[in-house]
């Protein structure tokens, strides 16, 4: 095989990798662009959701009385939701969400599949779990899409 | 005569090796531009997100008075954003496509946020849909043509807002576009 022979199977090696590396550096730009749109809608789907709980009633024994002892609130086993709530239409109350899993499809972006999670924490620290009732209970928002691999998380403390 | 083929085989060769490296600068060209203007767009979605989700969370604040307009494309509403006891207006509307002479996207439309009775209603971003939808107490969606009356308007607890953000610029006749859905329920609203 001759020099130029070589010559022109370097250049040729040369040139497809350059080639590779650009669809290669354009795939990885496409895909974050995706991804970063992904955050965007899927955190406007978790906060929405967030926001609909805020908007219920501590528990179902708040609805129509106040209460002053934890005791009085539902038990912890008994969270999640009460007789008769089949859907989140009927949802009365933060912790009937608790178990709660369901998609939400958008235009661009694919279905995005949110669960969550409904909990008591000590009251005057939110971010420990306790198997006892007491006067604050915290939500875990969890917003997946196939396309993705993150999995998107919110959370927040509602106090009674 | 081998030598003068060899010439021609080489020049056709290096004309087709040109061509693809101009056509593969001209992919890296577009592909930076196409990059750009869909984080620009992004940027732009959240700067006009934050700003609804800031003021639309705090309608009612500190006053008496909820929402003024319920219409599918104009919110507008009571709120005292700098806690002076005094109400302002703040309202989100869809202007005319008219209005944005210097915008080549055919589809965007201006999204306008108008603080009181102000003349000067700046633009907050470029739509090419915006909807707003009125929720009441028990989930369902208040109808437009009753939202007219304050009775009506009195009964809204959540506001959905669905957005299409679009680009100004197109980047091979392709405008980056972002949609939004954001369901806020405002804490003070007719309470």
């Amino acid at each position: 095989m001759g020099n130029q022979q070589m010559l022109v199977i370097g250049g040729l090696l040369i040139l497809s990798y350059l080639m590779l590396t650009f669809y290669n550096v354009r795939n990885d730009q496409t895909s974050f662009s995706l991804f970063t749109e992904n955050v965007i809608t899927g955190t406007s789907v978790g906060q929405s959701l967030i926001d609909e709980i805020q908007t219920k009633s501590f528990d179902e024994k708040t609805i129509s009385s106040a209460v002053t002892s934890a005791d009085s609130l539902t038990s912890v086993n008994s969270i999640g939701p009460d007789a008769g709530e089949t859907n989140k239409s009927k949802f009365d109350d933060v912790d009937d969400y608790n178990g709660l899993k369901y998609s939400v499809s958008t235009n661009r972006i694919g279905t995005f599949s949110l669960s969550s999670q409904v909990y008591y924490v000590q009251n005057l620290n939110p971010n420990t779990k306790i198997n006892q009732r007491s006067f604050a209970k915290r939500v875990d928002v969890s917003v997946t899409n196939p396309l993705f691999e993150d999995t998107l998380k919110f959370s927040t403390v509602i106090s009674y | 005569m081998v030598s003068l083929l060899d010439v021609i085989g080489a020049t056709v060769i290096s004309a087709f090796v040109i061509l693809i490296l101009i056509n593969l600068n001209a992919q890296i060209s577009i592909s930076a531009g196409e990059t750009l203007l869909t984080t620009v767009v992004q940027q732009q979605a959240t700067a006009t997100i934050s700003d609804i989700e800031y003021h639309v969370y705090k309608a009612g604040h500190q006053t008496s008075g909820g929402v003024i307009v319920a219409d599918s494309t104009r919110l507008k509403f009571y709120s005292d954003y700098d806690n002076d006891g005094v109400s302002e207006t703040l309202e989100y509307y869809l202007g005319a496509k008219s209005e944005l002479t210097d915008v080549k996207n055919p589809s965007a439309k201006p999204l306008h946020k108008k603080l009181n009775n102000s003349a000067d209603a700046p633009i907050i971003g470029l739509v090419d849909t915006v909807m707003f939808s009125y929720i009441d107490s028990s989930g369902a969606i208040l109808s437009y043509s009753k939202l007219t009356a304050e009775s009506e308007r009195n009964k809204i607890r959540s506001i959905k807002i669905s957005l299409s953000l679009l680009s100004a610029m197109p980047m091979e006749g392709v405008y980056p576009s972002v949609d939004w859905d954001r369901l806020i329920s405002p804490r003070n609203l007719n309470l």
